[in-house]
């Protein structure tokens, strides 16, 4: 009896503090806002929807169980058409977009980091922009250049100038899909390969060297054993997020009826077979589940190799000689052709009164800025003036902002928690739920959030339409970011700064408010730019949750482009990379002046 | 008085037990050093002492008040133990200034801006760090920070206050300032101080007394100078010897000692054991050039020189030892000597034990 009663009273000690208070009360929404939503598109799979209502010759009473939509799906010639053809579709973009990303990653991190090439910073700088350009600015800009007549569309740049009439595979279809996805996402390759490079210390291969080996063996036996978690880590990264991508596949796929998982899902979801779309986003959870699963496997068992080097290294670099300035100069042509171009190209279009016209005098700022006029794109006004834009472009800036703080905020006390109980389960459940959704295809997740949110459920009110639902998908998206800015910047900071103050008398708020925030404050605005940046330019996520009333600036730009206004889509997407640069430029400008001094740790 | 009374406090992790139930009375004015090798207990016994870690079993009391019970189920959170704490990292605040670091306990207790000025203005002069005031810690050099960390908690005038290896960061000289300054402090504020260092030295020289901790458990807690020259355990003759102490097995035959094949010294008492394991410091042998009674033979390793004194490194049968000769001293690598032990200074183990047994020894 007396044995119970110590035990809750230590365990009533325990509850006292409140990093388990903030672990329990995590998990709960943590588990609200990830776990349950899975068990909510299976079980969506296995009833009748409203949708299905007009299925003829089966008994169909909405909301009870049925395997219908899974027979469907698995076996004859619509389960071939939308699932194991686009399944095939997907598996090959993804393959082409991965070596795209690994080997323009690699390469690049390679030149910047291990030779001596020129003008490396330069480089390195313009390596990173695709980043914060939209997904489908590569795909838009594609067609600019390439579209012609062959594929009943206006002349593109080079048909306009040369002639030559690109053949529809190189229109549309796997190929460019692949060559954009893959320019799209090599940044996240090249810095964590570059950042896996710059770890090595080169005494680890001038040893080999000087034992004899050659330097082939030396890549293959050394360093490339050493960079294999940052390339697996890589490869995984490219097929989640490739295999989730909706923009570029819409824009390059759809208009030749090339079907992936994620266009095929959208266009069920959007014809009301939610049962059957979201057996398909099963799929894609469980190929990035494998993935993940492989990736764990890999990893952990060279876990040992993340802290090589560290401190002081020394890199010798490689010398390109007499190729250094081609090289370099290539690179850059390179990167301008992936970063700068297409969104002159963009601009350009935007700037087009006639699609297909690049002539002095057919330039106009219609588009921008024109009054409405039933002469082109129905009579929409310019985008500058016009209400369902601004509004759009004005939810965008809200939603990242309030999406950022949010999700860097959570991040950080998620952060605090899981550094401050390393040991304890809740901090690792924690942690490990908080990174399910970096895996979850961005289709997938806005999918689920479609039914966990159409109606009430509890306390919960129907979300659906709201911008609190696109917050809310925001931060439970791109948690995994915050959380893993969050938990390294709370284990920088030593237990015994905080500990220090409980001495002292300080409560938890005052320290978290005087100690613990201060001093994370830079991982804290890292982790809120990055969010800041993905919701910005994100479609996947919300392309299924928006209406008219809560649309972004993302959304509304694709409803234009399906729709064939390509050159006041164009200018949307100009605008819209335009709000992105200003946006994160603004905040890494304030944030730098408002470090104050001393913050240079001890 | 006491200040902080210990009752069989234990504390594990994953069933590993790093303090095993720990019983300990620290005086009022005390300076008490918990001594002992990385992961002895001792680290963790300070931090229950502060309430930064819920000890498993036992009660603590602090000035009386009983401030942790295991089977009362209570737990007085750090800041109304009325304890300072200075940590082995320092642990000041590097996005505060000097002043707002030494401050921030008068904050919280909500003092008027005035009186706190006052208050740290001349704790800062007590650790002579005025002028100082408006620099971060990162522009400080070691001991200044230190300085400050003292000041941060001597600031709030904590009857007892906890230091963990304050001083483990400061290069050797710096050390030595700060050793006396400390000492000096605790002297002037007449404050409890409970020190955790695995520094034999920094024990023997700062402490009133010296708490020796081994795998959890106290070995002895003794005065400094009951601890270096009659040390409870074997393990503590070791850990306090500078640069080592040597243990020399005995058999004991008709009340006398017999080292290998030669008899050296007496030991008296009742129900004597048949063997014995003797210690010797190595200033407490003396070097001869020939054989007399009561000298073990040893050969010569090699000799080094530190200073006021050479150590000299011998072979005795196939036991290495360390002897501290007189400066100027000088011996040959492979050099037949003789070593003379002093008996007062030599002190008595069980082999099997390592507990020290209270039999005479004389030559």
């Amino acid at each position: 009896m007396n044995g119970l009663k110590v035990r809750f009273r230590k365990l009533a000690n325990r509850w006292r503090k409140p990093e388990t208070i903030l672990a329990a009360l995590f998990l709960v929404i943590l588990v609200y806002l990830v776990v349950v939503p899975l068990f909510s598109l299976v079980q969506t799979t296995l009833v009748w929807g409203t949708g299905d209502t007009r299925i003829r010759g089966e008994n169909v009473v909405v909301g009870k169980f049925t395997t219908y939509h899974w027979r469907r799906m698995l076996s004859g010639d619509f389960a071939e058409a939308v699932f194991y053809k686009p399944l095939l579709n997907t598996l090959i973009v993804t393959a082409g977009t991965v070596a795209i990303v690994l080997a323009v990653g690699s390469l690049l991190a390679y030149l910047v980091v291990r030779t001596d090439i020129r003008w490396a910073k330069l480089i390195n700088a313009l390596a990173t922009v695709p980043y914060i350009l939209p997904s489908w600015v590569l795909s838009l800009s594609w067609l600019q250049l390439f579209q012609n007549s062959t594929v009943a569309m206006p002349e593109g740049l080079l048909s306009y100038y040369t002639g030559i009439n690109a053949p529809e595979w190189l229109v549309y279809g796997p190929i460019p899909i692949m060559i954009t996805m893959g320019l799209h996402y090599y940044p996240f390759g090249y810095l964590l390969i570059s950042g896996a490079l710059r770890s090595i210390d080169s005494q680890l291969e001038e040893s080999a060297e000087i034992l004899g080996a050659s330097k082939s063996y030396i890549m293959r036996r050394i360093t490339m054993p050493i960079i294999k978690p940052a390339l697996f880590s890589t490869a995984l990264l490219g097929i989640a997020r490739s295999m989730g991508t909706f923009g570029t596949p819409a824009i390059l796929g759809l208009p030749a009826r090339y079907y992936t998982l994620s266009t095929q899902i959208y266009s069920l979801v959007r014809t009301q077979r939610q049962g059957q779309g979201y057996i398909l986003a099963l799929v894609l959870l469980a190929i990035s589940g494998i993935g993940l699963y492989v990736n764990q496997r890999v990893i952990s068992a060279r876990r040992s190799y993340a802290t090589i080097g560290g401190k002081g290294v020394k890199s010798r670099k490689v010398r390109l000689g007499k190729w250094n300035t081609p090289i370099a100069v290539l690179t850059i042509l390179f990167l301008l052709a992936v970063a700068v171009f297409p969104l002159v190209f963009l601009t350009w279009s935007s700037l087009t009164l006639y699609a297909g016209d690049y002539s002095i005098s057919n330039l106009s700022l219609h588009y921008w800025i024109g009054e409405s006029n039933p002469r082109f794109v129905a009579g929409e006004p310019g985008i500058l003036r016009n209400e369902a834009v601004m509004g759009a472009a004005w939810n965008t800036v809200k939603l990242a902002l309030v999406g950022g703080l949010i999700c860097g905020f959570a991040g950080l006390l998620i952060g605090y928690v899981v550094a401050r109980a390393r040991r304890a389960l809740t901090s690792r459940l924690l942690e490990q739920v908080s990174f399910v959704p970096m895996l979850v295809p961005s289709i997938v997740f806005g999918a689920l959030y479609l039914t966990l949110f159409a109606v009430r459920r509890g306390p919960v009110p129907a979300l659906y339409g709201t911008f609190a639902l696109l917050v809310l998908v925001t931060v439970a998206k791109q948690l995994p970011y915050t959380v893993r800015s969050g938990v390294s910047s709370m284990l920088q900071v030593a237990q015994e700064l905080e500990e220090a103050a409980v001495i002292l008398g300080a409560s938890w708020f005052a320290r978290l408010r005087k100690i613990m925030l201060p001093l994370t404050k830079n991982g804290f605005v890292a982790g809120t730019v990055i969010v800041l940046i993905t919701s910005m330019r994100e479609l996947s996520l919300y392309i299924l949750l928006v209406t008219p009333a809560n649309r972004v600036l993302t959304t509304l730009t694709y409803r234009y482009i399906e729709v064939g206004y390509t050159q006041f889509s164009n200018a949307m997407t100009v605008l819209l990379t335009l709000l992105v640069v200003v946006l994160t430029y603004a905040i890494n400008a304030w944030q730098k002046t408002d470090i104050g001094a001393g913050l240079g740790g001890r | 008085m006491v200040t902080v009374r210990l009752v069989g406090i234990s504390k594990g992790w994953s069933g590993v037990k790093a303090v095993d139930n720990l019983s300990l009375d620290i005086g009022n004015g005390d300076f008490v050093t918990l001594l002992g090798p990385s992961g002895c207990g001792k680290t963790t016994t300070l931090r229950m002492i502060a309430g930064l870690e819920d000890p498993d079993d036992g009660e603590i009391y602090i000035h009386g008040k009983l401030v942790f019970s295991a089977s009362k189920g209570i737990n007085v959170p750090p800041a109304q133990r009325g304890l300072g704490m200075i940590f082995q990292s320092y642990a000041l605040w590097p996005h505060m200034t000097v002043f707002d670091n030494v401050a921030f306990g008068l904050v919280q207790q909500k003092l008027s801006k005035d009186q706190i000025n006052q208050r740290v203005t001349r704790v800062l002069a007590d650790v002579e760090l005025e002028g100082l005031a408006h620099r971060y810690p990162s522009e400080l050099s070691g001991g200044q920070q230190q300085r400050v960390a003292v000041a941060r908690m001597i600031v709030v005038s904590p009857e007892l206050l906890l230091m963990d290896e304050p001083l483990s960061n400061l290069d050797t000289r710096l050390r030595m300032q700060m050793r006396a300054s400390l000492k000096r402090m605790h002297q002037e504020t007449n404050t409890t101080v409970v020190y955790v260092t695995h520094d034999q030295e920094e024990a023997l020289t700062m402490s009133t007394g010296i708490a020796v901790m081994n795998k959890g458990k106290l070995e002895q807690y003794a005065s400094p100078e009951e601890v270096y020259e009659r040390p409870a355990s074997k393990f503590v003759a070791e850990f306090t010897g500078n640069p080592q102490t040597n243990f020399i097995d005995a058999e004991v035959v008709d009340g006398r000692l017999k080292i290998g094949d030669r008899f050296i010294g007496h030991i008296d008492g009742d129900a004597l054991p048949n063997a014995v394991t003797l210690s010797f410091r190595p200033e407490a042998m003396s070097i001869r050039q020939e054989s007399t009674p009561n000298t073990l033979p040893a050969t010569v390793y090699a000799t080094l020189l530190v200073g006021a004194s050479v150590l000299v490194y011998v072979h005795i049968g196939n036991i290495e030892a360390v002897i501290r000769a007189e400066r100027g001293s000088k011996f040959r690598g492979n050099q037949e000597i003789w070593l003379e032990p002093d008996w007062t200074q030599v002190n008595v183990y069980s082999p099997t034990t390592g507990r020290r047994l209270d039999y005479a020894v004389r030559g």
